[in-house]
């Protein structure tokens, strides 16, 4: 368990409540404190990102099985080759040895996707539009028949969107913007959220206001 | 009222933040208690989790980072209560580089929470055998896959460069379809590829907690029955944590139900600003004003 001390536990609060002082202050108008601490939240950002990947990935899946003693494990040699190989990418003389690598990556990424996708997407996806009217479904499943219909034909552009063809594409026009609506309105609600968590942040664990 | 509409659509933005600012502040200093309903897609989720078994295991994703801890984290603590509560044993890992902070510091505050009479009723959870935490792994979908064939072979360590093989939660649910359901608690893409890559191929049920932002794209999931459940945002962490009676485990509301009257005061102003908006803008467009907006 991660022992904090008390000084470094209220070290840690006032340089978090310092730093999102300093990112509110874009609200009023962009300002060098900005600019400050947001290079300084990339540049903590990537770090942390680098020593995660490097200590959960890069060690027990490289570094421990090619050091001799009983975990070694020559075969790690081959998918390290390829990943060096995507490396050779920058340097024009030898980039094309990243070809045999990607070759290799985007064989093995289709092989892995397209019956997962098939079987556990689209399948199940396409079953659940067409689902059987029942007493309980009735009134759903013709609005969602009718949504991708009228969506699919919107966006079907062999035939021109005039007569019937354009009637049909204008209700999946409404069906998209009803879609949008409900997006926008959950991104308004998310944006929200990470405002209160911020305030809660400033109000209960700085200002230690009664919680 | 054409002066009235030329100061209205002409308003500094500054304004409107400071408006959205005391809506947010006032309500989190002197809450209002506004009610809220539990939704069937939140209820479900949380129901499948209480029909477990005490010794049951269930996979924990956390594949969300500091940026969106206002949303995911209180729903993590919440679940994370229910499971150590019911005696159920949840292997946790994230899939993103920043995730292991928080997923650690959320499991660790559990295991010491303390009750109103001092006692520690989670101290006595042991690493490996009531829980485990396998930090994170580069992969995405591979590690769904790898997972789908055994935990020990894809995390050879824990979090804490345990080794896994001899921890006895992996004797008991070795690989994914040993496991009783996937909670993914996420604020990038992964929900998505949980459904293809682990829970269909392993034919265990999955449940989505995500923020705010990506939930609708997960309800033709819910629909098709792909997922079980689905908490979406802070509304959905706060209709859970009043499932789990947070305020009867600790003491008080669960952070996500402290933010939900700043979440409505905030809404409410922006549905007045977008019909007032709207009007002046009407009016604006009949008799346009100079300076006014197109």
């Amino acid at each position: 368990m991660t022992e904090v001390t008390p000084i470094g536990q209220l070290l840690g609060v006032w340089i978090a409540a310092g730093l999102t002082l300093l990112i509110f202050s874009f609200i009023y108008k962009d300002n060098p404190a900005f600019k400050f601490a947001e290079a300084l939240f990339l540049g903590v950002s990537l770090g942390y990102t680098a020593v995660n990947t490097y200590w959960n990935s890069i060690a027990p899946q490289v570094i421990r099985p090619l050091t001799p003693g009983v975990n070694f494990d020559a075969w790690v040699l081959l998918p390290v080759f390829l990943g060096l190989c995507i490396i050779l990418r920058v340097i024009p003389s030898l980039s094309w040895l990243s070809r045999m690598a990607f070759a290799v990556y985007i064989a093995g990424y289709a092989g892995m996707a397209i019956p997962n996708e098939i079987s556990g997407r689209l399948l199940p996806q396409v079953g659940s539009t067409m689902a059987p009217f029942t007493a309980a479904t009735w009134y759903i499943t013709p609005v969602i028949l009718l949504g991708v219909f009228c969506t699919m034909m919107y966006f079907f552009f062999s035939l021109e969107h005039k007569g019937a063809v354009g009637r049909i594409s204008r209700i999946g026009v409404v069906f998209v913007m009803i879609s949008f609506g409900a997006s926008f309105g959950y991104t308004v609600m998310a944006r929200v959220s990470l405002l209160i968590g911020r305030m809660q942040f400033l109000f209960f664990d700085w200002l230690g206001l009664p919680n | 009222m054409h002066n009235l509409a030329k100061i209205i659509l002409n308003l500094d933005r500054r304004i409107i933040y400071s408006v959205v600012m005391l809506c947010v502040a006032i309500p989190l200093i002197r809450p209002f208690g506004l009610p809220f309903r539990v939704t069937p897609e939140v209820r479900d989720g949380y129901e499948l989790i209480e029909s477990l078994k005490e010794g049951d295991v269930i996979v924990i994703s956390c594949d969300y980072g500091p940026s969106a801890e206002a949303e995911t984290h209180p729903m993590y603590v919440a679940l994370l209560h229910q499971c150590f509560r019911k005696g159920i044993r949840p292997v946790i890992l994230t899939l993103i580089p920043d995730g292991p902070g928080l997923a650690n510091r959320g499991l660790e505050d559990v295991l010491a929470y303390q009750d109103a009479e001092g006692q520690k009723p989670y101290e006595h959870l042991e690493s490996g055998k009531d829980y485990v935490f396998l930090g994170f792994k580069t992969g995405g979908q591979a590690i769904m896959i790898g997972i789908g064939q055994g935990f020990t072979g894809t995390f050879p360590t824990d979090y804490n460069a345990q080794e896994t093989a001899a921890m006895p939660i992996f004797r008991d649910a070795p690989k994914l379809a040993d496991t009783k359901c996937v909670f993914d608690i996420a604020s990038v893409g992964y929900p998505d590829f949980w459904i293809p890559y682990g829970t269909e191929r392993a034919g265990i049920p999955f449940i989505v907690s995500c923020t705010a932002v990506s939930a609708p794209q997960y309800y033709p999931y819910y629909a098709a029955g792909q997922a079980t459940g689905l908490i979406g945002g802070m509304k959905g962490a706060a209709e859970y944590e009043s499932l789990v009676d947070m305020a009867a485990i600790t003491g008080s509301d669960g952070p996500a139900t402290k933010g939900l009257d700043a979440q409505s005061a905030v809404h409410v102003f922006i549905i007045l600003a977008i019909i007032i908006a709207n009007i002046f803008y009407i009016i604006d467009r009949r008799r346009p004003l100079s300076g006014g907006v197109a």
